[in-house]
């Protein structure tokens, strides 16, 4: 009798637990789902009957409009990916190598007024993009980098997040490692490549995921930079889509818009799950 | 293999906190010196300025004869094994060992038969190409010697190498490094506050108090002639007695108001009498310098330990005795002093005295009546 009542018990436990994970991952994998399968029906059926639960018919449909090009998208999907996965990539790699090398110094160099240029560096993180996006908007286009990879990448770069992390990375690694390096006859360029740049390999790791959503997801920075379409990224195309819906005059395209959402997903998805290990020992633990 | 000189060696920091007051010191070629003393003392110091790792305030530190004050580390021709080996963890033990030598351009056949030779001394070449985080403590270790040795450099620098192993692979590791070093004939310089460590792997040791050398010598010299009380306290397991003492005609009024009778007194002041565990020996009552009230009574299998107070006060005693002796907690033991070995240490500079008794070359000779 008492057996059977602590093995109810432990299934009552069991069940409740489950029911709050299912529920917390129904609440988040919901508006995914709804985009995805409201993405395969047509504009009609979509105007008609509201968001979809249920697979449709207009997948195929969609898609290709999506990718091959259409009169309501200004540029074809692959090229707002590509020109979204530049940004991306362009973003992280850069901010990874900027702030790296900035933390090196900060860590590694004592030079007057070290300290204060940290706390500088680091106010800056309190001070969003958007804070500084004129003068930099007006910089950008005196150096006549609009529509330009350039111009929407380099201004983004320095980051205060970065350089923070690097930084507390840095001041956890042994001094000794230093010292044994500087009598192995490594100098500070030595030592920067061949010790520290593969002790923080993870650090870069989760660091370049981070940045890499975020430059991915950047909208307000390329929607001022750009004009051309060429130059799109795929949260811009996005914006597109609904921009016809208040224009009026025609059928939203809704199963386009959340196609396009579909696909924005993938590759920060993609980024994550392949990076997912590192990120975590990056954050967690570290090779010391 | 080198001469090494320091001609008033000091260091100050930035904050004014003086770390080393002028030491001078000369090391002979093949020679293994220890540095020892408590921490704090400003050991590290002085060896991180010997490889440069730290600055020089002021002095000369001389390498064969060249003066090698302003150097980088790596141009001083020096090896260093870190307390925490310092072992880059990202490579292997072949490249942990072959990477000084790669930053010298040494051609990479060369580096390759110079990383095996020193690898097969060590025991390592089955562990060549693991990494350091796949180690024992004791492997780690060999890999912090291999490091130093492949280089052949003129100098060996030790920072506490084996504080981080445990006691029995320490005492394994400490005889390597003493057999290693007489192999090779290198110079060596050694800083740790295991007083065991220092006494049995020096040539020569240097006792450092605050920043100050207080002695330099052979560890027997200085076991037995410590130039002040804190070399007699710092040196020696379990760690010398001290008595303070009221000199008197007769000879030494102990606070307990015991009397040790010496001959030829010349002097009547207060002073530190300092006595080794094993320099007193059980008496009987009427022969004894003063008497002991036993505490406690520890079996060390070849001898005995006796644990206690001098009788009526709370001056600590400890006593190494015969195991035949019959000792019980809480007795009365009377005590005997072997005359040719006490220690007489002045009660406020700390500096040993020997010319407390008429008698020439006392204590040796000063003779209980």
């Amino acid at each position: 009798m008492q057996v059977k009542t602590v093995i109810n018990k432990k299934r009552l436990q069991a069940l409740f637990r489950h029911s709050v994970l299912i529920s917390g991952a129904l609440f988040l994998v919901m508006p995914l789902w709804i985009a995805l399968m409201s993405s395969t029906h047509s504009p009609e059926a979509l105007f008609r009957e509201g968001l979809q639960f249920l697979p449709g018919s207009y997948g195929y449909e969609t898609y290709s409009q999506i990718l091959m090009g259409s009169d309501l998208l200004s540029a074809p999907a692959w090229r707002m990916l590509l020109n979204s996965l530049i940004l991306g990539l362009g973003f992280a790699i850069g901010k990874v190598i900027i702030s790296m090398i900035a933390a090196y110094a900060l860590v590694y160099f004592r030079f007057p007024l070290a300290v204060p240029l940290f706390w500088m560096i680091f106010m800056t993180l309190l001070l969003p993009l958007e804070v500084r996006i004129i003068p930099s908007y007006e910089v950008v286009a005196k150096l006549n980098l609009l529509n330009s990879y350039t111009g929407l990448i380099v201004p983004l770069i320095a980051s205060a997040t970065g350089t923070f992390f690097f930084r507390q990375f840095y001041r956890s690694v042994p001094a000794e490692l230093l010292e044994a390096a500087r009598i192995d006859g490594a100098g500070p360029l030595r030592f920067f490549i061949d010790i520290l740049i593969p002790l923080s390999t993870t650090m870069m790791a989760a660091i370049f995921i981070i940045m890499f959503v975020a430059g991915w997801n950047q909208y307000l920075w390329p929607l001022l930079m750009t004009t051309d379409p060429e130059y799109y990224s795929i949260v811009i195309g996005i914006r597109q889509v609904f921009q016809t819906l208040n224009e009026g005059g025609t059928l939203p395209q809704f199963n386009i818009a959340f196609g396009l959402t579909v696909l924005a997903t993938i590759p920060p998805v993609l980024v994550v799950v392949i990076f997912q290990k590192m990120f975590v020992k990056g954050l967690v633990e570290t090779e010391k | 293999m080198a001469q090494v000189s320091f001609h008033q060696l000091a260091k100050t920091y930035d904050n004014g906190f003086q770390a080393i007051h002028g030491i001078d010191l000369e090391i002979n070629d093949g020679e293994f010196v220890v540095i020892v003393g408590p921490s704090g003392c400003g050991k590290s110091t002085l060896l991180r300025m010997v490889a440069g790792l730290e600055e020089i305030t002021s002095g000369k530190l001389l390498i064969d004869e060249t003066f090698v004050n302003e150097r980088e580390p790596a141009e001083r021709d020096i090896a260093m094994v870190f307390q925490n080996y310092a072992l880059y963890p990202h490579m292997t033990v072949f490249n942990n060992m072959a990477y000084g030598l790669k930053n010298r351009k040494v051609p990479k056949d060369k580096i390759a038969s110079k990383v095996q030779q020193a690898a097969e001394v060590l025991q390592l070449t089955h562990l060549l190409d693991r990494k350091p985080g796949q180690l024992s403590g004791g492997q780690r270790q060999r890999v912090a010697m291999g490091r130093a040795i492949v280089r052949d450099p003129k100098l060996f620098l030790f920072d506490e190498p084996l504080s981080n192993l445990d006691a029995k692979l320490r005492g394994q590791m400490r005889i390597e490094i003493k057999k290693l070093q007489r192999q090779l004939g290198t110079t060596a310089l050694y800083v740790t506050h295991d007083q065991i460590e220092a006494m049995t792997l020096a040539d020569r040791l240097v006792v450092m108090d605050n920043g100050h050398p207080e002695q330099t010598g052979t560890p027997e010299e200085l076991y037995s002639r410590p130039a002040t009380r804190f070399v007699a306290g710092f040196l020696g397991t379990p760690s010398i007695n001290f008595l303070d003492v009221q000199l008197t005609a007769t000879g030494a009024q102990l606070s307990n108001g015991e009397h040790i009778k010496i001959a030829g007194v010349s002097d009547s002041r207060t002073i530190t009498l300092g006595l080794r565990a094993e320099d007193l020996t059980c008496s009987t009552p009427a022969q004894a310098d003063f008497t002991m009230s036993v505490e406690l009574v520890e079996q060390l299998g070849s001898e005995l330990q006796a644990v206690g107070v001098l009788q009526g006060t709370t001056e600590k005693l400890i006593v190494k005795l015969n195991k035949s002796e019959h000792l019980e907690e809480g007795m009365t033991l009377p005590l005997k002093i072997n005359r040719n070995h006490w220690h007489w240490f002045d009660a406020d500079t700390g500096q040993r005295v020997d010319s407390l008794f008429t008698t020439q070359n006392a204590p040796q000779q000063a003779i209980a009546v």
